[in-house]
């Protein structure tokens, strides 16, 4: 017959060295796996949170310099005056940048004969284009402007504010308008580039070191107090047994 | 001894109960933080100082409770591998996470300030505007500068918790008393303004006026009063180009967290699923070792222990559930619909190519159904273990594709719930083979308690339906997710039916509390697909409105609405048992249609009526489970479901993006939370006391000896073949090692209800003896020296729960199975099922040891 004793059982695999083996290999590489998803996921976080912030601050730089040109600037027929008056609002433009950081940079668009051309920038500005691929040149020279650009340029002469995100570059568009005129006589552009903005890299392996020794001091703490509590356990039963 | 550590030990309602607790310290910390803003008071922060407090206390305790456990050696190695791993994983998690926040926010704080830099120079143009080219004199001209203040900054995310500050040198003469810029003492000359109405202006009028000499743009953190700030400073100058004041672009300090609280949620929920996932993961594969190296000529000499049919059809589910989801994955990728979209074919044939994907997940889901057919029986084993192999692979799988390049062009591959689907269903799988596979019986009975683990396996299947429906809520827009999330909602609710039918009868329903307790563990296991298919509508249609212009209160009404539903069916009492069966089939069709409307067209009126079909259904679903719950197990299925229902909403309001979903979250926690403890308050349950097995078996006075139930047999005349279904002690033949001393012969049995026959083909048999038995070595020496029962002892007076055995059990079930051979199995098997094959007498199975908590009793 069926007695009540039912004592609980051990997993049975005999061989207790394969066991440990095989659970310290688990532990390590679900360890190794973890760090790497988090780290992972925590670039990835922090990026998704920085082009986010890009696309917000390259609006917001772009709505507080867009009244920096007039439109009587921009209607100058001279040439010579035009470019002078030009030159003035780039050095205007070159302020409103931190000095030698390449994450901010902007420029103001005039459209000629129909087609969108640079008015004023600040001295990064064209260089950023074209080292992120949004502005392409031939072999003539001529400069060509990958089609989301444009078009969001077209669409903020019409009066229709816009964001261009190409890799790691963020512009916005903001037309300038007189409160006189619905139609924008000028487009400012800020470009916001979130690229360095955290580069996790150049850290992880450091964290990776820290992380193993503690996790091996864990690991041994753990297997260390398990010994002791074991053992301790069977002392006490065999003192039990004893009486 | 024992005793004093069953007093200690808790239940999962006392769990359940301090959990409850935990969460409303939480949640009220949470309120007042919100309710204070970014910036609390020093009252404020001991309050919220306090609450975190008691919630901590709380987890202290638990901890206390959860280390006691694990230090047990009687507690099962399930436990012990689980926890081992949940602990090292999670000290390790929360290392990097600790570490990763740090640098984190360095990086911000570095960003942040690069910001309001470039932010504060770039402003200082559009103030020049303002301005005008002198200062004005009189009070409009203060006014009107104070009023277009706010329009410097624009109304972002990011510019959320910013505000600007402007200090004006104003000579004396020119003080323009009256205005708004009253801030600052007059006595430095400096007059200010803020847009930030409740923080004001906090710089110096030192620092100011250093700024304003040196003329420079500079970067500062400091400290005023309670707050912390970073700011950027910068002079300005009117459009005559003469220097006026100074602009400040202020962050209060403590909105570093804040702007990224979702993403640390978002994070942590990773961190828990990767460690469920490697935990989990880690006893299967631990469990295929102990399979590999056992030796197989004590197998041979074993015989296998057969689950019921019951337990296969739902781990095949999630079999075929598992097999089907990456594949759908996996057809969403361009390349797979290139190989599926043909040129040539006509139009509404190349339509047709598109449903493939819904085709073979149904051509999966029926292979499953077919290998749980009953001649399949002796498969119930394996595909437990495929299972949960298949679910770990399928993770691992997906999180490569998450992570590699490959599927980039799949936009919905790369989020982060898909990975954590496949994790859930990883659990839920194992959740069912707790229950439903005999052999892990006891050691899911100590885990969860008697019962309780049918809690949470529905616990499980809701949060299933929940991530998987914010899955499918991310490819919604195709017309072939759609249909295959209805023909899977519809699946979800047929099986669950299915399983119902199947309880109704072959458990005979009595008044007796042994089956209706069992009774209780069928219909929570059945309720699983039934809370798939509800988790599926629920998450899509709060998502949906998520993504709508409805108004936060709206939107968290109907998050809500369902866990009010599932309150209110608890308080509706049906008679009979027809009412009740009728109810539960009655919400499982109402729940296969209530994403039907959304199909028809997605809009805001038909999320209201799929959320009114859902909460219809809800409710027909919980009165039917709660009038088939005897009294005092009515409070613990609701704290156990509750629990589900809170992970459920807050789970579905952060996994569907809810923008302003903290609130949402709030008042859903805050709500169901409140509920449960009124439920508990006015009536909670106590267990029906059962025989106390382990004080008579422990204690060595043991007068009354115990005799494991005895499924009531319909036919007791009648010799039944033993059908390899073990609730009692495992055959001690299982081991090689010679008896110490031989057993004495038991006495004859007065009503022989298993008769042993022999095993027609030991050898064929997939499964081995030693993985189902439940001893350890020294545990069946022990065993072997123990004195037999008595007698006299009466099988039929003690409550049969019988769910793992005849609760799904048919006819068929009664098929001869395995047998040990004669002359090993005669002492062992009088507490075996003869109906269901699974074992019968969970607790009692686990013995009374010394030292054994009764963890959910």
């Amino acid at each position: 017959m069926a007695t009540a004793k039912q004592p609980y059982r051990r997993l049975q695999v005999k061989n207790v060295w394969t066991r440990t083996i095989f659970e310290i290999v688990a532990i390590v590489f679900a360890i190794i796996f973890c760090c790497v998803t988090i780290v992972s996921a925590y670039e990835k976080t922090y990026s998704d949170a920085a082009e986010a912030s890009a696309q917000d601050n390259a609006v917001q730089l772009a709505h507080s310099i867009s009244h920096l040109v007039d439109r009587e600037a921009v209607d100058i027929g001279d040439k010579d005056r035009r470019d002078y008056v030009a030159g003035l609002y780039t050095k205007q433009l070159d302020s409103c940048f931190i000095a030698e950081d390449t994450l901010y940079t902007g420029g103001v668009y005039t459209m000629v004969d129909g087609q969108p051309v640079i008015y004023a920038e600040a001295q990064r500005y064209d260089g950023m284009l074209e080292e992120h691929g949004l502005v392409t040149r031939n072999d003539d020279g001529e400069r060509t402007m990958i089609p989301e650009m444009e078009t969001a340029l077209r669409n903020a002469f019409t009066g229709i504010e816009g964001v261009v995100r190409e890799g790691d570059v963020c512009i916005a568009f903001v037309p300038s308008t007189d409160e006189s005129d619905a139609m924008p006589y000028a487009v400012t552009a800020v470009s916001v580039v979130h690229r360095d903005s955290f580069d996790y890299n150049s850290t992880v392996s450091g964290r990776i070191v820290i992380i193993s020794l503690v996790v091996g001091v864990l690991i041994v703490g753990y297997y260390l107090v398990s010994a002791l509590i074991t053992e301790k356990n069977r002392i006490k039963e065999k003192a039990v047994n004893e009486l | 001894m024992t005793k004093k550590k069953e007093k200690k030990a808790p239940n999962v309602l006392r769990v359940a109960m301090w959990l409850s607790l935990m969460a409303i310290m939480i949640v009220a910390a949470g309120l007042v933080y919100y309710f204070a803003g970014s910036d609390p008071s020093g009252y404020e922060k001991i309050v919220i100082y306090v609450l975190l407090g008691g919630a901590a206390l709380v987890v202290l305790r638990l901890a206390v409770w959860g280390l006691g456990w694990v230090r047990n050696e009687r507690v099962s190695e399930l436990g012990l591998h689980i926890v081992r791993f949940a602990v090292i994983l999670t000290a390790v998690t929360l290392c990097v996470f600790a570490m990763m926040s740090a640098d984190y926010s360095s990086q911000y704080r570095q960003s942040a300030g690069n910001e309001l830099r470039q932010q504060v120079l770039a402003g200082r143009i559009h103030l020049q505007d303002m301005l005008g080219e002198e200062l004005g004199t009189d009070a409009p001209y203060y006014q009107e500068l104070y009023d277009k203040l706010p329009g410097l900054l624009d109304r972002s995310e990011t510019n959320a918790d910013r505000h600007v500050n402007l200090y004006l040198f104003v000579a004396p003469e020119r003080q323009p008393v009256g205005t708004a810029f009253d801030g600052m003492d007059g006595s430095s000359g400096i007059f200010a303004a803020s847009t930030n109405s409740r923080i004001g202006v906090t710089a110096s009028p030192e620092y100011i006026d250093r700024v304003y000499r040196d003329g420079q743009l500079t970067f500062s953190e400091y400290s005023r009063g309670e707050g912390s700030f970073m700011s950027a400073f910068v002079p300005v100058f009117t459009t005559a180009g003469r220097p006026v004041g100074v602009l400040e672009l202020c962050e209060p300090g403590g909105s570093t967290a804040s702007l990224f609280g979702f993403a640390a949620i978002e994070l942590l929920l990773r961190i828990v699923a990767l460690i469920a996932m490697f935990s989990f993961g880690f006893y299967g594969i631990m469990q295929l070792l102990d399979i590999l190296l056992r030796p197989r000529k004590v197998d041979r000499s074993c015989r296998v222990l057969s689950c019921g049919r019951e337990a296969a059809r739902p781990v095949l589910f999630f079999v075929a559930m598992c097999a089907g989801l990456p594949l759908m994955l996996l057809v969403h990728a361009e390349e797979m619909k290139n190989l599926i979209t043909f040129d040539f074919l006509p139009e509404w044939l190349s339509g047709v190519t598109a449903l493939l994907p819904v085709g073979l997940y149904l051509l999966c889901f029926l292979a499953g159904w077919f290998f749980a057919r009953k001649v399949r029986q002796r498969l119930t084993e394996a595909p437990s273990n495929i299972s949960l192999i298949a679910a770990t692979v399928c993770t691992l799988m997906l999180m490569l594709i998450k992570d590699t390049s490959l599927f980039d062009s799949v936009a919905f591959l790369k989020e982060w719930y898909i990975p954590l689907a496949l994790i859930a269903i990883c659990g839920v799988c194992y959740g069912i083979s707790y229950r439903t596979i005999g052999k892990y019986q006891a050691q899911s009975d100590m885990l969860f308690g008697k019962d309780k683990y049918a809690y949470l396996c529905t616990a499980l299947g809701v949060v299933t339906g929940v991530i998987l429906g914010a899955w499918l809520l991310d490819a919604s827009g195709e017309p072939g997710v759609k249909v295959a999330m209805l023909l899977l909602n519809g699946a979800s609710c047929a099986i669950s039916i299915k399983l119902l039918e199947d309880l109704d009868q072959t458990v005979d329903i009595t008044d007796r509390a042994g089956s209706r307790i069992s009774s209780l563990a069928g219909l929570m296991l059945s309720l699983v697909p039934l809370g798939i298919a509800c988790g599926f509508v629920w998450v899509y249609i709060t998502g949906y409105l998520a993504d709508s212009d409805y108004s936060v209160t709206a939107r968290s009404i109907i998050t809500v609405a369902p866990v009010v539903a599932f309150c209110f069916g608890n308080r509706l009492s049906l008679k009979s048992k027809k009412a009740q069966r009728g109810a539960l089939c009655l919400g499982g069709v109402i729940a296969g249609l209530a994403y039907l409307p959304m199909v028809w067209t997605a809009s805001p009126v038909m999320a209201v009526a799929s959320c009114g079909l859902l909460c219809l259904a809800v409710i027909f679903m919980s009165s039917g489970v709660y009038s088939a719950l005897l009294p005092n197990e009515r409070g613990g299925a609701f704290a156990g479901l509750s629990v589900g229902a809170v992970i459920g909403a807050v789970g579905g309001a952060v996994l569907s993006g809810f923008y302003a979903g903290r609130l949402a979250i709030l008042i859903a926690c805050g709500v169901t939370v409140g509920l449960s403890l009124l439920m508990l308050a006015t009536g909670f349950p106590k267990r029906i006391p059962g025989p106390d097995l382990k004080e008579g078996i422990t204690d060595g006075d043991y007068e009354e000896p115990y005799v494991p139930a005895i499924e009531e047999h319909k036919e007791p005349e009648e010799e039944k073949p033993f059908l390899g279904g073990f609730y009692g002690p495992v055959p001690v033949m299982s081991e090689p090692e010679p008896e110490p001393e031989p057993e004495p012969e038991p006495e004859p049995e007065p009503e022989p209800v298993f008769v042993p026959e022999p095993e027609p083909e030991p050898e064929e048999s997939s499964y081995d003896w030693a993985s189902v038995d439940t001893q350890t070595e020294d545990a069946m020496d022990e065993f072997a020296s123990e004195p037999e029962p008595e007698p006299e002892s009466e099988p039929e007076d003690r409550p049969a729960d019988v769910f793992g055995g005849s609760a799904f059990a048919d006819e068929d079930d009664a098929a001869p199975v395995v047998l040990p051979d004669a002359e090993e199995e005669e002492p062992q098997h009088s507490g075996y099922n003869p109906d269901g094959g699974a074992i019968s007498q969970s607790s009692e199975a686990l013995g009374g040891d010394e030292g054994f908590i009764d963890f959910g009793l």
